[in-house]
């Protein structure tokens, strides 16, 4: 395994909304809550959750958008939650963001070329003619041709648009890239381009992603590691090949079959887990698992005790009371379970 | 086929514009549906699935569209042919339609109980206390928890997933003949997405509706399909049982949307294979082709494709292609 690049220990972010009577205490939005990770240079780590889980949040606490309210995060030992080390121009540059919408995330009123060009006038890198001539070097690198430099973002198409994003975030040579939803907005056939087109910058250029995803076949397709969010924590935490192989949380496996499969047909529901109704509020988490209100196999103690993050395989963890270690090899609570229908 | 049919749509086209800012937006669409059956459109973003669900109603925003040709028959009635009055008797009542964003198609000032009273009142008849019951009656029915108190929330009370229950409730409440979803689910977590076709399913078989769903997830339509139409450009370049076209797709277009999406079905240990894609992206509506629309993009294009839109074969059971490769000769 390789080195570290990018350590979250412990994170914590909270966000305070007073009510209406001054007295009252303010409510707590628990949006990250005690959020370990470690991203390995060169791997992909996909985090993958329900809307509202706390995937973003994590990701704009990288890039110290949002305060942070416990927790440390570590670029190279280098902490990015302090004031010094988040600010310095050098760990902007080595870390870079992907955003969901092509649409709104790139200004219309400023040509192709200069959007690519802007974080090396910002940071400072280069000279001006070295500034031209890596924008036209990143404009072959994602797939489009450097005499598009002038056009507006409105002259793109969705996929086109994507990889100016693409080529903004390469342009000041960042270790690290956080892709959030990058593929969500776009139409099926273009999605192969753009994740073919990360996937082959990875293994050129060695870039690590933060890869945010809630179509857990894209996160399979793209990632080393794989962390499901709930509610803020993390619930399970694998390499890629076991937790698609045997997950182990009931959440997880969960998400896993609520995907309609081609492969599978109209058989593919009724094996399902469902769900029943939405994730709790995070304002008022239950005072047990937070998943527990929907799991289907929830016991008493469940709705009392919050379950522990705890790592029963080789770099698997599961934060579940009913996962149990059979003759050394966990086991899913789920295994025997049938789905009944209402 | 035969006086059974549902719906039958013949040669429909949809022009935008005129002169030189002539578009074609649907061209030459045709397809059937039995009662009970649903019936899946796919393809990419502008390729004419949500017009042909807004021509069916008929509601294409005219001007500056029209629908330049073709026939809609419900249950044997032209629908193209129909007055004003007559549709809006029928839209709402043996038609109705779930759009794709729950959010933006409710009202947000008025509460989800007088929204679904509106259609009663209007196609039923009902008011009052009648309409309250029967809505609230609704409301259980697409599983909606306390329904006599949701019955007074206002759309921004309910999370996304309820919005779109609502949405079904207020489609399902005169007990249409068909029922058209356009993307129900796009804007939808995945097991909230789950949980809404499981009810579209259990409400189709329980009232034996028709169903036309539209998506670009070959998945949605491998599980909740019958039939499916691939749609290009305006176009039909394939259709019949989900299972043979999913099994043995015949034109290149649905090989490549089958083919280029992530599965999760389990491979080897090393680094996935990259996708296969689908070079280029969907032509501009304002280029009037005069070939096939997909030639652009196509991996065993022909000089001949460029010239003339093959017809549509058989190639199997009900299962008819638009590609030359599947044509005996050429033009």
């Amino acid at each position: 395994m390789t080195a570290p690049i990018l350590e979250i220990k412990d994170l914590q972010v909270h966000f305070r909304r007073r009510r209406l009577n001054p007295l009252a205490q303010p409510e707590v939005v628990r949006a990250v809550d005690r959020v370990s990770l470690t991203l390995n240079r060169g791997q992909t780590l996909g985090l993958v959750g329900e809307s509202g889980s706390g995937k973003t949040t994590v990701a704009r606490a990288i890039l110290r958008l949002v305060p942070t309210t416990a927790g440390s995060i570590e670029l190279d030992n280098t902490r990015l939650d302090e004031p010094s080390g988040g600010r310095s121009h050098e760990n902007r540059r080595r870390i870079q963001y992907i955003f969901q919408d092509p649409y709104s995330s790139l200004n219309p009123r400023v040509r192709a070329g200069d959007i690519v060009r802007s974080p090396l006038d910002v940071i400072n890198i280069g000279d001006q003619a070295s500034r031209d001539a890596r924008v036209s070097e990143l404009f072959e690198a994602v797939g489009l041709r450097p005499e598009q430099r002038g056009l507006f973002p409105h002259q793109f198409s969705g996929g086109q648009r994507q990889r100016i994003n693409i080529a903004r975030a390469l342009a000041p040579d960042p270790d690290l890239i956080i892709c959030d939803e990058p593929v969500s907005a776009l139409d099926v056939a273009i999605r192969a381009q753009i994740l073919n087109l990360l996937q082959r910058l990875k293994r050129q250029r060695a870039i690590t992603y933060l890869f945010i995803s809630h179509d857990m076949a894209v996160v399979k397709h793209m990632a080393d590691e794989v962390a499901v969010m709930y509610l803020g924590q993390i619930v399970e935490k694998a390499p890629r090949r076991s937790f698609f192989s045997a997950p182990l949380h009931p959440y997880s496996q969960a998400l896993l079959s609520a995907v309609p499969r081609v492969g599978v047909g109209t058989a593919g529901s009724a094996g399902r887990i469902r769900l029943s109704g939405g994730p709790p509020s995070p304002i008022a988490p239950p005072p047990g698992c937070p998943v527990a209100p929907r799991c289907p196999i929830a016991e008493s103690r469940c709705h009392q005790l919050p379950p522990e993050l705890r790592e029963l395989a080789p770099a698997h963890s599961v934060r579940c009371h009913l996962v149990e270690n059979r003759g050394g090899a966990p086991v899913s609570p789920m295994a025997g379970w049938v789905a009944t229908h209402d | 086929m035969t006086a059974a049919g549902l719906l039958r749509i013949e040669g429909l086209s949809v022009e935008f514009g005129s002169g030189d800012n002539l578009a074609r937006v649907l061209n030459d669409v045709a397809f059937e549906m039995k009662p009970c059956e649903t019936l899946g459109i796919v393809g990419e973003s502008g390729c004419g699935k949500s017009m042909t669900a807004l021509a069916i109603m008929p509601l294409v925003p005219n001007p500056p569209g029209r629908i330049s040709a073709g026939r809609i028959v419900l249950g044997g009635e032209d629908l193209l042919q129909a007055t004003d009055a007559r549709m809006r008797d029928i839209r709402g009542n043996r038609i109705a339609m779930i759009f794709q964003e729950p959010m933006t198609s409710l009202n947000p000032v008025f509460t989800v109980g007088s929204q679904i009273a509106e259609s009663l009142t209007l196609h039923l008849g009902l008011s009052g206390a009648a309409a309250r019951a029967r809505g609230v009656e609704l409301l259980k029915a697409v599983g909606i928890p306390s329904p006599e108190q949701r019955f007074d929330a206002y759309p921004h009370q309910l999370s996304g997933g309820m919005r779109q229950r609502v949405m079904i409730a207020m489609a399902i409440a005169c007990e249409p003949e068909l029922l058209i979803a356009d993307e129900p689910t796009t804007a939808l977590d995945v097991t909230v997405q789950a949980q809404i076709f499981d009810l579209l399913r259990s409400i189709q078989q329980a009232r034996g509706m028709g169903l036309i769903l539209i998506t670009h997830d070959m998945g949605v339509i491998a599980e909740m399909t019958d039939r499916v139409v691939v749609m290009y450009g305006g176009r039909v370049v394939e259709q019949g049982a989900t299972r043979d076209v999913l099994a043995r797709p015949a034109h290149p277009y649905t090989r490549g949307l089958v083919a280029c999406v992530p599965t999760l079905e389990m491979d080897g240990d090393g680094e996935p294979a990259d996708l296969p894609e689908i070079p280029g992206v969907v032509p501009s509506i304002w280029e009037l082709q005069t070939g096939c629309p997909f030639a652009d993009r196509c991996n065993v294009v022909q000089p001949w494709c460029r010239q003339e839109m093959p017809a549509a074969t058989l190639t199997g059971v009900a299962h008819w292609v638009a590609c030359w490769q599947r044509q005996e000769g050429r033009p």
